[in-house]
This record gives structure tokens, C-alpha cells and sequence, in this order.
């Protein structure tokens, strides 16, 4: 397809409205573009709109599928039509592609080719998806309704995190406003304004590593890249897959009624309770429950809140199993809800083990589907140790550095005396963390607890 | 220029702030490419973009680090593990732990006894149970001797690593004896006689005493301390009458009442095993 197959018409057609077609032929005379270019496959270029940034615009116009950075959430937006509409009126130069637009094409693999549209049918994907199927509307899948709307709402709010994460770059982080309170808590408050509550807690838990250690600097740049990430994730669900942009907009503060949840199709199974911690986050007191599968391996959590006074959920206990339907929140998430309790707790009980190799595997493959994480579990067979100066989770296939107090330290090597036992932890960046020993016939449970004089009594 | 030392640069880099120093451009490879991919113009977003990948790519691809074959010398993972005769005796069951928190929040008079019935009983603390001891009796040495002696040989190894579990004034080193015996615990003459008399007597004195109003709620501390130093016969029966006390002093009868069942129960739960099976449920 080349510009001399496509006409007017053609763009005409992929335009959603009349209105969208007026719009895009504003946009196609516009002054704003730059660095346009166009060959077999692709046309391509930059509009300088009212952000700061411009909006890149590629077209894959052979698949039909094309990108654009701009907050539109009508596909294809005015950027997208007005280009293509420049590209037909052969105002848009031949060259080779630029590295971006190289590798955006070089990840959707064309297909059969395929005609132009007819123009009177607009046939066009925003989106990275094959040409012939569809993708099922966030609305249809369970619990799912409104995501997409949740999420815009707090576009303003992504777009305010990622200029405040550039402007701390600029300046460097040994600007004195980064160590001061009030620079983290203020974007926090714009975020929750924004409703994006769930990065607002991310951003003071950042705060909160500030000055903390001698390498702090190397722990916040670290989050702020994954601030950056969960900002242009959050700005382009409908670019990802609905698993990962479910996830995404979770970890951006996308709120799903309990209700929703329990109404999705459990995992019925017998699930160990393999460790428990409680942190404070603001206000409230948090509590993250671990369970694992105990024959699939799968792991969930289950989070439980308290404000002043209140209780956390204490009917999970730390060793015992029970055979339960688990609901995981949408995007295959950790995160999950226990419905039905089917028969009796049995305790104590051993979860399942793997090496130190293996539960880096296993954390690592969850890293890759969602970075962001802050924690995930593990169950390792191993023994404490002391290793330059600094104690590791250890075994004969390697060792994990570990963030422990030292109380759970001193249970550790109390209870192994030496040996290896089944360590439940909590993988974190900067370390791991160990939640509960389990021994034949009891567990004990070392994991972080809330202070009592702020959660009441179950 | 290695992974490690590219990070190390885009650290420096953000510590100075991009309006000062220019970050050099990524080498050549995946990180480059996704920085490329962008829109972004400023030398600020290009750090970020390439802190978000690099952060990415390290936390998914992380490496376990190398196996620990050589534990820390003098630590218990040393070849001479940690060998004594508690490793081998049975833990004390997870009832007996549950009575001695309540004794801690609730009756801390009966705490010395529960010690000692652990050592007279041959069982071995739980490593949280053992933990929470140390750090409990630190500024006691008398306390803290006894806990130790309860451990083994991983309390002299646990103790200098962890200042939490260290003994304060270890100057003072006490004598055996001292360790080794239940501490007379404070009380009037006309009770102190009472420690080695039979149940009816001990049973008489003290209903006697709270329904006749002789004694008061103020007494409630030298009531509990014959109570826990009485002779364990006299538990069940002086509950009993406790419990049956109507009146003023029901509200102290009930209390000591408490604490009479809660001794029985621990010295119930602590009793000698009849047989310690070798090597079983040491852990």
C-alpha cells in the first residue's frame, strides 16, 4: 500500500465522526508537525500539541494498526488522521525509518496484506492486535466494567507524576527539596486528587526511603523509574493486553468492588497459609496473608486493612491449610479474595518448597509480567548465614541477600541451628524478608506485626 | 561499559541533575533501543526512560547469589554444628507456649516456675519463645541465666551476634545456685507459713480471708504470691472455693482464681514426657 493506493476518502473512512474528519484536516494543515517521514510500510512524525512534550505518531498503514502518545481516547485520534491525510497529499517526504519507529514495527510482524479500508467502512486497530480479532471490551470480562474510565480520570495526575519525576532529574537528587517532606506529600495529595491512590502510596513509600540508609539515592532512582513506568502504563491501556493493563491500572489506583471479584470464577484448591506481615502505610495499617496452592504452587494475597482501632482479618492463620475458592482480582493478579471455606483448618502444615534457583525463577518470571511489584513470596528450603558481612538466605544452589530484623533473624538461627528449614519470605528490591519458619508441628510466624496499640483486638 | 558500571553512571547522573551534566547515551543493546523507542526530548526523560528499563531488566532477571557451602566461621552452619542435649529434646508443646504468654501479659509472678518446670521437664524452648525470653530478661541476670540454661549451647552463640539478646551487667556473673532455684516471692508471716501446708489449710486461709473481708483487693499481689508458691494439691480445690465466693470480694476472688487454674494448667502441661523418642520432633 503506498500513498498513491490511499485516498482521502479512505482516511475519511477510518474517521470514527464527521466532526473527527473536520477535526483531522485541521490537524493535517497544522504547523505543528516535524521529523514526518513515510516508506512501504509506515508513515510517520511528531505533532507539537499544547503538552510539553510532542505526540509521536506512527501508522503501520499496510496492517492498519497505529500509535500515538497523545491522551485521545477516540481511536484513531486527529493526530493519526491528519497524518495519514498529509501522507496521501504527498506532503510527507520518503525516508528510512527512524529507530522508534523501526522497532514498534519490527514487534507487529505484518500479516496477509490486506486493502485499504473501503470507505465505508472504518476497519482500523489502535492497538497491537492481529487484524480478525477483536478483543472482548473491558466491560465484558467480570469485574472489569469502568477500568478504562477510572484510569482516564487520573490521566492528569500520570501526566503531573512524570513532569515532577523529569524536574527531580533535572535538578538531581542532591537537590535539598528532595529531602524535604513536603515535596513528596504534596505530589502524593495530587494524586489522590487525581485518584490515582494506589501510586499516591507508592510516592510516600519512596518518601520514606529518602536519607534512610547510605544508598538511598540508588533505591529512589530505582522506584522513580518505576513511577515513570506505571505513569505511561496508566496513559496507554489500551495500547496492552488486558491482563496487563488490568495489572497496570491496579497499581495505578483502577478500585474493583469486592463483589465484582467474588463473582469471577475461583481457584477451588487447598491453599496453605504460608506467611503474614503487616506495615503501615499513612493512616492505615496493612496486612498482606500469603497463601500457596498446595498442589499448584500458585500463590495469592490477601490484603486486609485497619484504620485506628480496627482489626485486621486474623481468621488466616499463619500454618495452617485450608480447602477454599480463591478470587484473584483481574489481570491474574497476586491479589485475591477468599470466598468459600470448604471442610476444616488443618495445622500444622508444611507449604511446598523450592531451592533458592527456583524461587528466583519464580520471582523473576512475575517481575517480568509486572515490575512493579513491590513483594512477592517465596518458600525456600535454606539456612541463614553470614556472608562479607551481610546475612543470606542460603542453599547449595545460591543465596539471597535478606533484609531482617533481629528478632526474625535470631528465630531463624534459633530454630535451624544450623540446618536447613522451610523459610516462607517476602522477595522485596532490597532484599528478602523472612515471614514464617515452619517446624513439624508448629509455624512460627516472624513476620512484621502491627503495633497493638493502634489495630484493636479481633 | 558493564551493566553495573552503566548504573553507577545513570546514579551519578541523577545525583548532579541533568541541567548540569549531560548522562552520557546508553551503549548499544535492548536499553538503547527502548530509549530510542521514545518521544522523549529532554536529557532528564531520556534518564528516566533508561532507569525505568534498567530497573526493569534487573529485577526480572535477577541471579540468585553464590551457593553458601562455607558458612561464617564459628556460625551453627559450621561442620561442628550446634550439638547438645536440648537439640534433642521434644519442643514444649504449642499449649504450654499459649499459657506462657498469658503468664507474661497476666501473671508474670508464675514466669521464674514456668522456667524452671522447662529445665526440670527437659523440653526445648522454641527458637521465638527462647528469642523473646533473651530480650525479655536482659537487664535480669538472674532471669537471664535461667533462660540460658533452658536454650543450650545456641544462647552463648546467639547472644554476642545479637545485641538485642545480650545480658546487660554480664560483669555480674551469678552463681549456678541462683539460677537453679524458684525465688522466694514476698508475703505476710501468717501466709508465708501456709507455702508448705496442706490444701485445706491453704484453701481456708484464703477464702477465709477474702469473705471475711480481712483482706482486701490491695492484698490481691501477697494473695497471688502464695498462690504461686503453695503446694500444687492445694490449685484445683482453692479455684474451686474461690469461685463459689459471692460478695465485695468476688471481683478478687475470681482473679486469684485465674491464676490458681493457670498454674495447674502449666505445671499440668510441662509435667515430665514419659519418653523423649531420639531425634524426633527436635524441631
Amino acid at each position: 500500500m503506498t500513498s498513491a493506493t490511499w485516498t482521502v476518502e479512505h482516511v475519511a473512512a477510518l474517521a470514527p465522526t464527521r466532526s473527527a474528519r473536520d477535526v483531522a484536516e485541521s490537524t493535517a494543515m497544522a504547523q505543528g508537525w516535524s521529523r514526518t517521514g513515510a516508506d512501504a510500510r509506515a508513515v510517520w512524525g511528531c505533532f507539537q500539541g499544547s503538552g510539553s512534550e510532542p505526540y509521536d505518531v506512527v501508522v503501520d498503514h499496510v496492517e492498519l494498526r497505529w500509535r500515538c502518545t497523545c491522551p485521545s481516547r477516540r481511536p484513531p485520534c486527529k493526530h493519526v488522521l491528519g497524518l495519514l491525510l498529509r501522507w496521501v497529499r504527498n506532503e510527507v517526504p520518503l525516508r528510512d525509518p527512524p529507530a522508534r519507529v523501526a522497532g514498534w514495527l519490527a514487534r507487529r510482524p505484518p500479516t496477509a496484506p490486506t486493502a485499504a479500508p473501503a470507505p465505508a467502512a472504518a476497519a482500523g486497530r489502535g492497538d497491537d492486535r492481529p487484524p480478525g480479532g477483536d478483543p472482548s471490551p473491558p466491560g465484558d470480562r467480570p469485574g472489569t466494567a469502568g477500568r478504562d474510565e477510572q484510569v482516564s480520570a487520573a490521566r492528569h495526575g500520570l501526566r503531573e507524576l512524570d513532569r515532577w519525576l523529569e524536574d527531580r532529574l533535572r535538578a538531581g537528587l542532591v537537590h535539598p527539596s528532595v529531602t524535604h517532606h513536603e515535596t513528596w506529600s504534596e505530589l502524593a495529595a495530587r494524586l489522590v486528587d487525581a485518584r490515582a491512590g494506589a501510586l499516591a502510596n507508592r510516592v510516600r513509600r519512596i518518601a520514606a526511603m529518602v536519607g534512610a540508609d547510605p544508598r538511598w539515592h540508588e533505591r529512589v532512582l530505582a522506584e522513580m523509574g518505576v513511577l515513570h513506568l506505571l505513569a505511561q502504563a496508566g496513559g496507554r491501556l489500551a495500547d496492552l493486553p488486558d491482563p496487563l493493563a488490568d495489572l497496570a491500572a491496579a497499581a495505578v489506583g483502577w478500585r474493583i468492588r469486592q463483589a465484582d471479584v467474588l463473582a469471577g470464577v475461583p481457584e477451588t484448591a487447598t491453599w496453605v497459609v504460608a506467611g503474614r506481615s503487616d506495615t503501615r502505610e499513612d493512616r492505615i495499617e496493612v496486612r498482606r496473608t500469603w497463601l500457596v496452592g498446595a498442589d499448584t504452587g500458585r500463590w495469592a494475597m490477601v490484603l486486609s486493612f485497619a484504620a485506628y482501632r480496627q482489626s485486621l482479618d486474623e481468621t488466616l492463620e499463619v500454618g495452617t491449610a485450608l480447602d477454599a475458592d480463591v478470587h484473584r482480582y483481574p489481570g491474574g493478579s497476586l491479589r485475591a479474595i477468599v470466598g468459600r471455606r470448604l471442610g476444616d483448618v488443618r495445622r500444622p502444615v508444611v507449604p511446598p518448597t523450592s531451592t533458592v534457583r527456583e524461587a528466583c525463577e519464580q520471582v523473576g518470571l512475575a517481575l517480568a509480567v509486572e515490575p512493579w511489584l513491590e513483594r512477592h513470596p517465596a518458600t525456600v528450603l535454606a539456612a541463614p548465614a553470614l556472608v562479607d558481612g551481610r546475612w543470606v538466605l542460603g542453599d547449595h544452589t545460591g543465596s539471597l541477600p535478606m533484609e531482617v530484623g533481629e528478632r526474625a533473624l535470631a528465630v531463624l538461627l534459633a530454630a535451624g541451628r544450623g540446618d536447613r528449614l522451610p523459610i516462607t519470605v517476602e522477595w522485596t528490591p532490597g532484599g528478602v524478608v523472612p515471614v514464617a519458619v515452619h517446624l513439624d508441628d508448629r509455624t512460627l510466624d516472624v513476620g512484621a506485626r502491627a503495633d497493638p496499640s493502634f489495630v484493636g483486638a479481633a | 561499559m558493564s551493566g553495573d558500571e552503566r548504573w553507577a553512571a545513570l546514579v551519578s547522573a541523577a545525583l548532579i541533575g541533568t541541567d548540569r551534566r549531560e548522562p552520557a547515551p546508553p551503549p548499544p543493546g535492548p536499553v538503547a533501543d527502548v530509549v530510542a523507542d521514545t518521544t522523549a526530548t529532554t536529557s532528564a526523560r531520556r534518564l528516566l526512560v533508561e532507569v525505568a528499563a534498567i530497573v526493569t531488566l534487573r529485577r526480572a532477571g535477577f541471579l540468585a547469589g553464590p551457593p553458601v557451602t562455607s558458612p561464617d566461621p564459628g556460625s551453627p552452619g559450621e561442620a561442628d554444628r550446634i550439638v547438645d542435649d536440648i537439640a534433642d529434646r521434644p519442643l514444649v508443646p504449642v499449649h504450654a507456649v499459649t499459657t506462657w504468654r498469658r503468664i507474661v501479659d497476666e501473671w508474670p509472678v508464675l514466669e521464674d516456675e514456668w522456667l524452671l518446670e522447662v529445665v526440670r521437664g527437659r523440653w526445648q524452648l522454641p527458637a521465638d519463645v527462647l528469642v523473646d525470653l533473651l530480650e525479655r530478661h536482659r537487664g535480669d541476670t538472674e532471669r537471664w541465666e535461667r533462660v540460658a540454661r533452658a536454650g543450650g549451647e545456641v544462647v552463648p552463640w546467639l547472644a554476642p551476634r545479637l545485641p538485642a539478646l545480650r545480658r546487660r551487667g554480664a560483669d555480674r556473673a551469678p552463681l549456678r545456685s541462683e539460677a537453679d532455684l524458684l525465688p522466694a516471692l514476698p508475703m505476710p508471716p501468717e501466709l508465708a507459713v501456709l507455702v508448705d501446708a496442706g490444701p485445706e489449710q491453704v484453701v481456708d486461709a484464703v477464702v477465709d480471708g477474702c469473705a471475711s473481708k480481712r483482706f482486701v483487693p490491695p492484698d490481691r499481689r501477697v494473695f497471688a504470691n502464695l498462690l504461686a508458691r503453695c503446694r500444687p494439691a492445694a490449685l484445683s480445690p482453692a479455684a474451686a472455693a474461690l469461685r463459689s465466693i459471692d460478695g465485695p470480694a468476688q471481683g478478687l476472688a475470681r482473679s486469684l482464681a485465674d491464676l490458681a487454674e493457670l498454674r495447674a494448667r502449666m505445671l499440668e502441661e510441662l509435667a515430665c514426657p514419659d519418653e523423649h523418642p531420639s531425634g524426633s520432633l527436635a524441631r
